[in-house]
Order: structure tokens, then sequence, then C-alpha cells
């Protein structure tokens, strides 16, 4: 078993291991890592060979910075057999004393798992929970398995009622791998993020977005119009056996044609096509918390069915040599002038 | 007489001299002092004047300046330094580094005062350095006086140049400032240096700060022209250039709190207000507050756009639970190893965190403990590196909410563009508010009104001055005394909204031109938009309130987090005028009834009107309509004010304004046009 830099020949051979991996998500990806790259990131593509055939690795991602202080980032990874706990002990072994290095090479004081698992195994070792994660959790998987009765079977009795509802009103659905919507999402985007009070990002955010992952078809806008005029908007992007709801929004004046629920619909068919197992409503507040700042999509969400998947959520492993070089060399860069 | 303990230590390959602990100069780079202290001035005074130039040296009785000055020719040099130990040792420890400076036959040296030999008879001088050491004491404190300062300036030649060792601009900007000033008042125009010398900041001292001076002005295009020689282990144009240019963030801590230094008592006070717990001050702390740490802290990417996170219940809870989880041993064995290349009390330091990490961690904050700042300050780091990864920033569903939420959960609140008050902008993170904010974000310099103001139960008449120094809206402002002005658009007059009047102000002048009647639609809207400003003061106090229970600790070490205090301070300010404003306001407004204004009157400004297209008139603050002769007295239909000049001024103004904010080919734009081209004709 060797760890070795992955190059632009595994492209492929380390997509299939993702998407074939339960545990990860299209963060892993290596168009998304290509996408954050542009963004300005700073990836490092490992790969764990055994008998020369690639099983395991991770894409760590991290952001140079004055500081040079950013984690190493590894949003639904690492990918690891997590079904053969022996061997993935082993990479993991592997993967941690290079993610060491890198750590002494970059100072970063701490590595962030963030597997798409609901539980961590122990021998991950001393994981701290870290305080922010990329991956929202619980989340909300809408399992996609079945025709389309048994799907709408499947969900809430309100939203079987409105995904019907918004059909008779003539609610169109289109969608686009490329960037013409993107104008269009944009604006029910900001109207909603304006509404809820949360900062989105720019229009530009989502054009690079949709040139680095449309081609693939690993994302796509989806445009809900009611007599042609845009009711809801959003992103799903689509990667190995899930379909993720990344970003949304709807037109605050059009809520009675129920255009989200035919869009939604429309994304659950297009993901059951392409073979994904599960849409993946991408966060939702837990049960028991009514005022949790989720809970009103939540309730949304809940309409189209699905179970609740609690994951582990981010986890940290510190490199105390770096923090500790972080915390006293910083303080006396000043003296180590010259 | 020697009060001083003098100690020579051997230092890996050189010699340091310390004069009572403090350190003087270590051999291994005390030519960064030295050259930047005597070089200068010598080039600059050969440049002002032809050789031979006539030195003096005050203090410096190890003989390192006075070297340089005689490398550069000087034709004669006098040393005056008290202290007969040093220049013992000058003559003897410090020969190898001052070649034998002191034994020169251009060089004169005397034990003897300072302040004495410039008493003493004896003809000017073309430069002169000052090198004392730091002034710990009222004797030390005295050599950094405005007095000593003039008995310099009598014996320097007219274009002399004077240059002196200072204190630094970091650790003790008020001092460095106030010696700046007293600089100045003592008429040595003064040039501010800042080097940063390896030993000196490995001992805590931070950069260094200097002085050029000379009762002639010196002109950047002189200090651009100077050449210094080859052969200098330092100095060069580059890094003389480095060291004229002082970084901002020093002159705002400093220069609200400088003063001209007048008594020696003055300096010590200054010197000891920076720097709490006196003599202890720890290397820990010393490093927490210097330059590098500012800089670090000052780094996190994307700040200038997200500001500050606001940490949530959730978020704090579960890095508390990071630092109560982390592998201590692990870690300060870690820390160890690297303080153990740290100078001086580190080590300790870090003993101490291990000590008090117990309670620490259980969350007792002792506040002004240096293992609680050491600590506050990993908790800082660590939120740091947190958001060094800016997508856990954007990432989805981490967005500000107002009162939802529960104790659990994840929000947090971040000072986007989109989300965040018009209070969380850097304005409001100086010492004092010296701009405004107008609509967006553009800062501009608050505006300073003096004037006349009426006798009122508050107090008698008499010439008040007014910062308006929050914008309620891009022409209404409330001064810092909680009043209400308002600006008639680009014209240099404003009213100021009294009790039962709008006094008419013009810039220009202190004496106010007119009592208007206060008009009520005027006070609603500047009501509103109080009631406005002031919830969003609230929202913003409120934010910060939780933020600085957090980091406030951290404010040692961090400049940013200063200047979060003096923005919640501001704030706090602003909102006790807004509420002010309000009171006096609401009981104006109800107190104001507005006459009828009949039809075919046009409103030019409160209580200004145009009446039926010729006509102007004034509603004073009675409530009574004077007609105002502004193109003869022909056609009056009100009592008639005599003309007079500012009025007719004011007038004109207003109409030219009132001219240009209507369209091209808006009818209406010919009857202003008629009535100014027939006051200019008249």
């Amino acid at each position: 078993m060797r760890i070795a830099g992955l190059k632009k020949e595994h492209f492929k051979l380390w997509n299939d291991l993702v998407a074939s991996s339960e545990g990860s998500g299209f963060m892993q990806s290596w168009e998304w890592s290509e996408f954050k790259e542009a963004e300005g990131a700073k990836v490092e593509r490992l790969g764990i060979f055994e008998g020369g055939k690639l099983i395991a690795g991770a894409l760590v991602y991290r952001v140079e910075t004055s500081l040079g202080v950013s984690p190493l980032a590894m949003p639904h990874g690492p990918v690891l057999p997590w079904s053969d706990p022996a061997k993935a002990e082993a990479c993991f072994v592997l993967l941690k004393e290079r993610l060491g290095a890198l750590a002494a090479k970059t100072g970063s004081p701490l590595a962030r798992l963030e597997p798409f698992i609901t539980g961590l195994p122990p021998f991950l070792g001393p994981a701290l929970r870290a305080p922010l994660d990329l991956v929202p959790t619980p989340t909300l998987l809408v399992p996609l398995a079945g025709s389309e009765e048994e799907l709408l079977a499947a969900m809430t009795q309100k939203g079987r009622y409105n995904v019907r509802l918004a059909e008779r009103k003539g609610v169109e659905v289109i969608s686009s791998p490329g960037g013409d919507l993107t104008g269009e999402f944009h604006e029910l985007f900001q109207l909603t993020c304006a509404r809820h009070n949360f900062s989105g990002e720019p229009v530009g955010f989502f054009s690079r977005l949709l040139e680095a992952l449309g081609p693939a078809g690993l994302a796509r806008v989806y445009l809900a119009t009611y007599q042609g005029m845009p009711a809801a908007a959003s992103v799903a992007v689509f990667f190995g056996n899930r379909a993720t709801y990344l970003y949304g929004g709807t037109s605050p004046f059009l809520k009675r044609t129920m255009a989200a629920y035919a869009m939604h619909w429309r994304v659950m068919r297009d993901a059951r096509g392409r073979g994904c197992a599960f849409y993946d409503m991408y966060g939702v507040a837990p049960e028991d918390q009514p005022h949790h700042p989720y809970a009103k999509f939540s309730a949304f969400k809940a309409r189209f069915g699905g179970s609740l998947a609690r994951l582990a959520g981010a986890h940290d492993i510190y490199f105390y040599p770096q923090l500790a070089k972080t915390l006293v060399s910083r303080l006396e860069a000043k003296g180590a002038v010259r | 007489m020697n009060r001083h303990r003098l100690e020579v230590r051997e230092v890996p390959g050189g010699r340091a001299f310390y004069i009572d602990g403090s350190l003087q100069f270590d051999s291994r780079d005390e030519a960064v002092y030295h050259e930047a202290l005597a070089l200068p001035p010598l080039a600059l005074a050969a440049a002002r004047k032809p050789a031979p130039l006539r030195a003096l040296v005050l203090g410096g009785g190890d003989g390192l300046a006075l070297k340089r000055l005689l490398a550069g020719g000087v034709a004669s040099a006098e040393l005056a330094d008290y202290d007969p130990g040093v220049l013992e040792l000058a003559r003897t420890e410090f020969a190898p580094f001052n070649g034998g400076a002191l034994d020169d036959p251009r060089a004169k040296v005397l034990a003897r005062d300072a302040r004495l030999h410039l008493k003493a008879p004896g003809g000017a001088f073309d430069l002169a350095l000052a090198d004392f050491t730091f002034p710990e004491d009222l004797a030390g404190c005295s050599l950094f006086t405005r007095a000593f300062f003039s008995a310099v300036r009598a014996r320097l030649a007219p274009g002399g140049v004077f240059a002196m060792n200072a204190v630094s601009p970091d650790r003790f900007p008020a001092a460095f400032w106030s010696l700046y000033r007293t600089l100045a008042s003592a008429r040595l125009y003064p040039r501010p240096l800042r080097i940063s010398i390896p030993s000196f900041t490995a001992h805590g001292y931070g950069d260094w700060g200097m002085f050029l001076a000379s009762p002639r002005p010196i002109k950047d295009a002189e200090l651009k022209a100077l050449r210094f020689g080859r052969g200098n282990a330092w100095l060069t144009p580059a890094t003389f250039r480095e060291a004229l240019t002082l970084r901002l963030s020093g002159a705002e801590r400093g220069l609200p709190l400088s003063c001209v230094i007048k008594k020696p008592g003055d300096l010590l006070c200054l010197v000891n207000l920076q720097e709490p717990g006196g003599a202890g001050g720890g290397v820990m702390a010393d490093f927490a507050n210097s330059a590098a740490a500012r800089e670090l802290l000052a780094g996190i990417p994307g700040s200038e756009r997200l500001v500050w996170p606001q940490l949530a219940s959730e978020w704090e809870w579960r890095l508390m639970e990071t630092l109560r989880l982390l592998d201590w041993d692990l870690f300060l064995s870690e820390l160890e190893k690297n303080a153990a290349a740290m100078p001086g009390k580190a080590l300790e330091e870090i003993k101490l965190l291990r000590e008090k990490l117990p309670g620490l961690l259980k969350g007792a904050v002792p506040d002004t403990d240096r293992a609680w700042q050491v600590f506050a300050l990993l908790m800082t780091l660590l939120v740091f590196v947190n958001m060094a990864y800016p997508d856990n920033a954007y990432a989805k569903g981490y967005y500000s909410h107002g009162s939802a939420g529960s104790d659990t959960s994840l929000d947090i609140t971040f000072f986007t563009p989109d989300t965040r008050s018009p209070f969380h902008h850097p304005v409001f993170q100086g010492s004092q508010v010296l701009f405004t904010l107008a609509s967006g974000d553009r800062a501009r310099p608050a505006e300073v009104l003096r004037y006349r103001a009426p006798e009122s139960a508050a107090g008698p008449a008499g010439i008040k001055e007014e910062r308006l120094y929050f914008a309620l809206t891009d022409d209404s402002f409330i001064s810092k005394s909680g009043e209400l002005y308002l600006k008639l658009g680009h014209t240099p007059y404003l009213l100021s909204a009294g009790t039962g009047r709008f006094t008419l102000l013009d810039k220009r002048s202190t004496e106010p031109l007119f009592d208007f009647l206060p008009e009520p639609g005027a006070l609603q809207a500047a009501l509103g938009a109080i009631e406005q400003h002031v919830k969003a003061a609230d929202k913003a106090l409120e934010a910060y309130k939780k933020w600085l229970a957090w980091a406030g600790p951290a404010a040692v070490f961090s400049s940013e987090i200063r200047g979060h205090a003096n923005e919640a301070a501001n704030i706090a300010d602003i909102k006790a005028a807004l509420l002010k404003a309000s009171l006096s306001l609401q009981q104006g407004a109800a107190a104001a009834p507005l006459p009828e204004i009949p039809a075919g009157w046009e409103r030019l400004a409160p209580g200004l009107y145009l009446a039926d297209d010729y006509e102007i008139v004034l509603a004073d603050k009675d409530g009574a309509f004077f007609s105002y002769p502004y193109l003869g007295l022909r056609g009056l239909t009100h009592p008639a004010l005599s003309p007079a000049e500012d009025l007719d001024g004011f007038i004109t103004e207003v109409l030219t304004w009132k001219n240009s904010l209507l369209a091209p080919n808006n009818p209406r734009k010919a009857i202003f046009e008629t009535l100014l081209a027939s006051k200019a004709g008249q």
C-alpha cells in the first residue's frame, strides 16, 4: 500500500472511486476541486494505491492566507474503504502521516475530516468536533428508488397535493447545465437571501460553478416558471448516488403556484434518471428544535418524504507542533527578522 | 558618581551593554541604531553647510555614535555624558567597537550633565545628537522636556540639525507623539523615524523611534537627496526611506493622548500610562503586543468584508469544548520546545499557563492575568483558523437571523454588506468619530460648525462649536451634543433645529441670519430617521456586547479588537446623542403648529417660500409671514423685512440650488432663471 499525489491522468479513476464510495460526495470530485482551485483554494490530491489499484485517498483543500493557518479541509472526505475497517485504518495511517507532513509544510494546525457517515470509527483517533461544519448536518435524504407513483406516495399528503397543484396550474420547469439560466436563478436567490437575511454568493460564483460542473453533467440550474414569470429556481448537483439541492430561491409573489414543488419533483425525477439513489436536501433542523433557523425550510423539505441522516459532522485532528508554532513563532516573528 | 548599575554581558558573537537592566546596545546590531541616529543628521548638516562641521553628542558615552560622526568627517565633536563609569567602559571594554573614538584628537569628552553642558559658553553646533537612556525616572525624563529642547535649539547654528533617540512608537505611542509635539513646540521641527533593531525587539522593546529635527523645517526633497556613502552596515537610501514611513495605526493610538512635555513628570506619566503592571512586563505579553502579533491578527482573509464573526453560543461552546479536549500535555510541551528559543520569561509564562489551565478551562476569567492573555490569544487564533477557510463562512445556512434561534442552534451572524447595520464601519473605530457616513458608505470628514448660539435655559449666548458627527440622512446631521442640523443642498447654509425655531446659519460666519418657523414635516422626518438609527445602534451594541465579552481580553494584542471596543463606545455615544435629539425634537414637534400655506406658494426650504412665482416669503419663528424685498419693494403682500446682504446671498444660493435640481425642460426653470437674472442685473 502506498500513498501518492494524484495527477490529471487519475481523474477518472478517482471520480469513479469517490462516486462509488458511500461516505463521500461531490466535494471530493475532481471537478469540484478544480472549481475551488479556480476560486483560489489550494488542493492536494492524495491517492492510496494497493497493488496498483486506487482504493482510497482525499482531496485536501486549504486557503493560503497571510496567516498561513488554514485548516486542511476534507469536505465529504477522506475517501476510505469504510466497510473494511482494517483496511480503512491502514489507509488512514498513511493519509494521516502525509497530512502531518503537509501541515508541517503549510503550517496548518489542524486537518478537518468531514466524511458523509453517521459515526466516526474509533481508528480515526482523538478527533475533536469542529466548531463549524461545511457539510450541513443533520440532513434529509429522500430515496429515489421506485416508480413515480411510489415516490409520490412516499411524500407527505401536503407535498403530493402541492406537486399536483403546481402541475394543474401549469407551472413549467426547465433546466440547463450551462449559464443561460444563472441570471434568473440569481435574481430569485437574492430575493430569498434578502427575505431570510442571509448573505448570498454573487452571481459570478454561480456562473463559474456552472462552467466548471455543468459540462460534465454534475450541476444544473432549474427554473420553474408560471406563465413565463420566474417563480422558483435552484442549483442541483449530481454526483455518485446522490443529487444535492445546493442553492435555491423562490419568488415571494408566486408562492401560491407551488412552483418550488414542481421544481423539486423535476429534480428528483432527473436524479433518478441519472441513477442517483437519494436526493439530499442539504441540511434541515433537528425535529426537536422548532426555533432552529432552518425550521421553516425544513418543514418544506420534509414534505418530499425521506429520512433524517445525522452525520457525524466535521471533526478536527490537531497537529500540536504546528499549533504551538503558530502561537509562539508568529509572536516572535518580529524578533526573527534577519 | 555612579548611581546606575552598568553591566556588560557576553552574548554569542558579541557583547551587550545594559544600564539598570535595560539594553543599551548589542554589538551584533548596534550599527542599526547608531547609523540611524548619527548618519542622517550628519548627511543633512553636510548638505546644508559646507565643511568644517562642529558636532555635539549629548549622552552616548559608549562612543558608538561619536565614532560615526568622526568617521563621517566632522571637524570637531564634543561629547558630554554625565556618567564617568560609562566613559571608562567606552575607553576600555567598548574600544573594539567604537574604534577608540573618545581618544580621537578631534573629540572633546566631558563627564558632565547634558543640561549643564548646554548652558556652558561656547559656539554654535552644526549638528547635535541626544543619545540618552530610556526615560524611566524624573531625572531621565528631564532630558526630554520642552525646556531641554529649547536649550538644544539655542546652541544650534541656524540650519543646524538635531537627532535624538526617543521611545518605541509601538509600545509608547502616546509618549512618542508627545515628544514629537514637544520638539515642534520648541521650534525644532521634527521628522519621526522608526527602525527595527533585532536585539531591542527580542527584549520586547518593540520597534524603535527616533527624531530628526531642525530649527529650519526639513523638507522631503532634502531627505530624498541625502547621500550616505558606501560601507554602512544598515543605512542605505532604501532603509532610510522605510524608517521615515510611520504606520498610521501607531499615530492613531498615540495622538489623542499626546501632549507637550513641559515637566519631566508629564513624560513619566505617559511612559507609565501604556504599561500596566509596570515592572513585570512579561515577554509573552510584549510579544503579544508586538506589531507581528497585530499583523497576525489583522490578516483574516476577507476581513474587510466580513468584518467580524459574531460567535453564536454553539460556536463558542464547541470552541471551548475543543480547548478542553485538546491534548494539553502534548501541546504545552510543544509550546515549551518552541519557546525555548525565545528570550527571557516566555518559558515561565508557559509554566504559568500550565498551572492556571484547569481554572481557565472551567471558564475562570482573571481579567489581566498573563496566562489568560495567552489563552485568549490561543482562542482567537482558533477562531481565525476556522475563519481562514472561507467556505466555512460562506457555507450555506450560516446566516444571521433576528430573534429566532434556540440555545443549541448553529447560527453565526456575519456583518456582511447585506446584513450589517449602518454602524459597522471603520469610521467608528477610531477613538473619536471624526467622519460621517453619507449614503453608499462614503466617509466624509465631519464638519465643524461655529456660531453664536441664542441665549437659552442651558446657558447664555456665546460662540458654540459643534461637530456634525452623525449623518441621519445625506442632508441632516446630529451633533455630538444631540442637536439636529439640516443642510440646504450644496449651499453653505444650514438650519439648526433649536427649540421653537430653525436658526439659519452660514458656515462662513458665526452670526445666525434668521430664525425660521420649525417645520413639522422636517421634524417628523428626522424623528423617523432617528428611530431607525437607534434601533440599528441597539442591534449593533447587542452584537458587540456579545463579541467583546468574548474577545475583549484579546484587545491587549489586537488593534482590531481595540477598534471594536472603540466602535462600541462610539455607537453608545451616538445613540445617546440621537436619544437626546429625539427628546428635544419631540417637544418641538408637539409645540409647532404650521400656519396655512396659501396655494401657489412653493416651498424652497423650511420656512422659505416663493409666493406666486415672484415674491420671497419667510415664516419667522412665531409663524408670522414676512416678505423679503429680493427684487425691490414693489408688490409685496406681507410686512417687508429690511434688505440685507447676507439674506440676499442666502436666497440667491437657495434659488440657484433649487434651479439646479430642475430638469432642463422643466417650465419652472424659466421662473428661477428670471428671478436670478433680474437679481444679477440689479
